[in-house]
């Protein structure tokens, strides 16, 4: 009877992973029609060299000027004595809601001189360093007091033993932190488009709206694609394979926290002038905007219109992707072994591909094999589903983890066929995860730029690409309106971010 | 001379007095045991001496140097204390060689053999030197985390519960290799631990803790036979305690007149007798009566392997109502419930200093 079940389950995670495999096999497929000596004079341009820098450079400095903040910040609300701690780990969480072009706006309107690579970076910081906030303060949260008591013990004083027995434990949360920063510098496409600096995303964008989908725009699809894949590699080759759980039994201590003494003032000033500039410029800005646009600027119909639609979609998506996602996330928890883990990889690195190789790969084959299905609502919510596929699945799994098998064995003995056990017992126990899950995908496709503008249907305006549009035409105040609904939505979903990460610390 | 002295040691912890004018010494090369219930404030002790807290009052003095004087106190990596925890805390990022000479400089010549030298000590396999700390049993760990701690050549060793992870048997092998490490190598020790047969066997010197007092500090014998108050008696062992008329050398209980050393001392007390004084004789009820000694009979058996608990309902007289008394037993094939017994004491009885039949 199980054994049944399970092989329908392990069919449509198959059909689902396969599914998400569409745009790695279009930029392979894309590779093998175009032929190498055409590929090779694609690749061995200027252009490309320069994009390559221009992303190398760009996260080879973001990237530890993130690591740096985020560590010093989080060392500050979490191990030190600050003032008012809980309420500076929420604004250092809280950049999150806005959405990354939304920060490229308020820079380009309150610093218009800003460009290039030194502009890039600041405002990358700025918007991504939370993403390391995160995982470094739960992790911080976590660990065991008694490893720095024995190391001071053991004659290091505490600047050392930060060094050498801290900082290492760190090094999980740092590395999964930094690869979603260098995959978001990938994929982002708004807010270097606003700062004016070319990566490949914004490169591909521009030879898309000139040329479609010509060789050109793949090959440089090719390439941030190998990016992607040298980014995953690195971090699992600079994680490591060691565990960082405690070694012994017992509950740990609430870790001591340092007394700052004089250097309290500094660091306050410090995070006063951080939060200015990761929440004061934007919502500043926005502010400004919506004044002076005043009334005029919400335009009821249009604006209405685009949340509508916005709504619709993260709806329609995220119910797409929690579904997708139930056999994946079933199997991981009931029936894990060689084959899930090879799916779960799939969906993995699909998940970590920027939602411009997923636009133009459906782009392609929606023209070449089902053109009525070209710039269709059904085509954009796959891709909604392709590229928040790894987050429904996360959440679900934390759920159906918590409903244990017996519950189904027994409602199995009670007469209920497999499937309707599984949809009885461990769906509805799951239902919160898979609602949260639901949630977490809508919230994203609510703040989706690029593969929204790549696929939507004609006359399709979400909030983002309404915010867009306006700003193209460089009417900033009509585009306020947009940025603060997005932002409001966002709230929830920080908010959410940031009470999983104390829940996972236990406290 | 002492080596350790405790002075007055206050500490709060908001409210809660975790440790109440605490005054302790222990001499070079000896080896304490704090013992009590948790929540006493052994802990807290400990964690005084190592300098992960700082007391509110009082001092803390090592060899002669003061670590810590009220508030003002050395940080903990500047007083050359080791430290074993409970759960070894063993670094997880690090080989297990690694963990050994995390103390050690990692530029000194002979640290690799230092390293060696200190696994043969602890009796670790040197093919463990590359493993990772997870990949140890929890006898192997605390021995890393011994190694680890005598890599430094401590003035003092300190053990919070080290043995309470382990398996029974594992335990007191470990305890026994710790106890003979620690004395050869002469360091003064101090043991944690809520577990009285572990402190009575590890410590010269013996100190119960409750509610953040020292209730009673001495020689393991003079605490297990001499006890100042019924808790620490009861901590320490089984004890029967019995209130007594005391006079002339005697003391007059349930159990008849034992005699006591205490001569001078008049009046009701509390006395204290160890269940090994007493001895069982399986006798008929008329027998019992006709000899005029105590007797009782056997209301509850509990099998509990080796020794089996007991319970006797003493036969009520004038004097001293039907007392109920458990004891553990070695042998139980001549007991029954419902058995009548005599009992039988030997040895003196031990008069309480505080606490009257009144309290």
């Amino acid at each position: 009877m199980h054994s049944a079940r399970a092989v329908w389950v392990k069919i449509a995670a198959l059909v689902v992973s396969l599914a998400t495999l569409l745009p790695i096999g279009f930029i392979i497929d894309m590779g093998v029609r175009t032929g190498w000596p055409v590929l090779s004079t694609m690749l061995f341009r200027q252009r490309v060299a320069e994009l390559l820098l221009n992303t190398v450079l760009l996260a080879a400095v973001t990237v530890p000027l993130c690591i740096v903040l985020a560590v010093a910040v989080a060392w500050l609300t979490e191990r030190s004595d600050l003032a008012g701690a809980r309420i500076w780990s929420a604004l250092a969480v809280a950049p999150l809601a806005v959405p990354a072009f939304v920060h490229g706006y308020a820079w380009a309107t309150v610093a218009p001189g800003l460009h290039g690579l030194p502009g890039a970076v600041m405002v990358s910081v700025i918007a991504y360093a939370a993403f390391l906030y995160l995982p470094v303060a739960a992790t911080l949260r976590r660990l065991d007091p008694g490893l720095e008591e024995v190391a001071a013990s053991l004659g290091h004083p505490p600047w050392r033993v930060f060094w050498r027995v801290v900082l290492p434990q760190l090094r999980v949360a740092i590395c999964g932190g930094s690869l979603l920063i260098g995959l978001h510098l990938l994929a982002e496409y708004g807010l270097y488009g606003m700062i004016r600096f070319d990566t490949f995303t914004t490169a591909i964008i521009d030879q898309f709206q000139s040329a479609y989908n010509g060789p050109a725009a793949n090959t440089l699809a090719g390439v941030l694609v190998l990016c992607c894949f040298g980014f995953l590699t690195l971090e699992a080759g600079l994680r490591g394979r060691e565990r960082y759980a405690r070694v012994g039994a017992g509950a740990a201590r609430l870790p001591v926290r340092i007394r700052l003494g004089w250097l309290a003032l500094p660091c306050l000033v410090g995070l006063v002038g951080l939060v200015v500039l990761t929440l004061g410029v934007p919502l500043v800005t926005l502010a400004r905007w919506l004044l002076a646009g005043g009334i005029a600027v919400w335009r009821v119909d249009e604006i209405g219109s685009a949340l509508a639609q916005t709504i619709l979609y993260a709806l329609l998506g995220g119910t797409a992707a929690t579904v997708a996602a139930i056999p994946m996330a079933w199997l991981s928890v009931r029936a894990p072994g060689r084959l899930q883990r090879a799916l779960e990889g799939c969906n993995y690195i699909v998940g970590a591909l920027p939602g411009v190789v997923i636009a133009l790969a459906l782009v392609t084959i929606t023209v070449r094999v089902a053109l009525p299905l070209y710039q269709s609502v059904a085509t954009l919510v796959f891709a909604y589903m392709l590229m928040f596929l790894p987050r429904a699945i996360l959440s679900l799994r934390g759920s159906i983890a918590q409903a244990p098998v017996e519950l189904e064995h027994i409602a199995g003995s009670l007469g209920r066929s497999p499937a309707r056990a599984i949809w009885a017992v461990t769906m509805r126990l799951a239902a919160p995860g898979a609602a949260a899950g639901l949630a977490l995908v809508a919230l994203g496709i609510t703040n989706e730029l690029t593969a929204t503008m790549m696929l939507a249907p004609n006359g399709t305006q979400t909030l983002a690409t309404g915010f867009w549009a306006y700003t193209a035409e460089l009417d900033y105040a009509a585009a306020a309106p947009y940025a603060l609904i997005m932002i409001l939505f966002s709230l929830p979903l920080v908010w959410l971010l940031h009470s999983q990460s104390r829940r996972m610390a236990g406290r | 001379m002492s080596f350790l002295r405790l002075h007055c040691v206050t500490k709060r912890f908001g409210a809660a007095v975790a440790l109440d004018n605490v005054t302790l010494q222990a001499t070079a090369g000896s080896r304490t045991a704090i013992v009590g219930p948790s929540g006493s404030g052994k802990t807290t002790l400990l964690r005084l001496i190592a300098g992960f807290d700082v007391p509110d009052a009082g001092q803390v003095v090592l060899d002669g140097a003061v670590l810590a004087d009220g508030p003002a106190a050395l940080p903990a990596y500047r007083r050359g204390v080791g430290l074993v925890m409970q759960d070894g805390a063993l670094f997880p990022h690090l080989s297990i060689a690694d963990n050994i000479g995390f103390g050690l400089d990692r530029a000194a010549p002979n640290r690799a053999a230092r390293i060696a030298e200190l696994m043969r000590k602890v009796e670790l396999d040197l093919a463990m030197s590359d493993r990772r700390p997870d990949a140890l049993s929890g006898g192997q760990q605390q021995r890393v985390a011994l190694a680890r701690a005598l890599a430094r050549e401590p003035r003092m060793m300190l053990l919070d519960e080290p043995f309470s992870a382990l398996d029974t048997g594992l335990r007191a092998s470990t305890r026994r290799m710790v106890a003979a490490l620690l004395a050869d190598a002469g360091i003064t020790t101090i043991l944690v631990t809520h577990d009285q047969a572990e402190a009575l066997s590890f410590a010269d010197q013996l100190v119960v803790m409750a509610n953040g007092k020292v209730c009673q500090a001495g020689t393991s014998h003079e605490l297990y036979l001499r006890p100042r108050t019924p808790m620490v008696a009861t901590f320490l062992g089984d004890a029967i305690i019995l209130p007594a008329m005391l006079g002339a050398g005697y003391a007059a209980c349930g159990l008849g007149r034992i005699p006591t050393e205490h001569v001078a001392m008049q009046g009701p007390r509390m006395i204290m007798l160890r269940p090994e004084q007493i001895a069982l004789v399986p006798c008929r009820p008329s027998e019992g009566r006709l000899r005029g000694g105590p007797w009782g009979e056997i209301v509850d058996l509990d099998f509990g392997g080796s020794t089996c608990q007991v319970s006797i309902r003493l036969t009520a007289t004038d004097r001293h109502p039907g007392q109920l008394l458990a004891l553990p037993q070695m042998r139980r094939d001549l007991l029954d419930v419902g058995a009548s017994v005599r009992l039988t004491v030997t040895g003196t009885a031990h008069v309480f200093d505080e606490g009257s039949p009144a309290d």
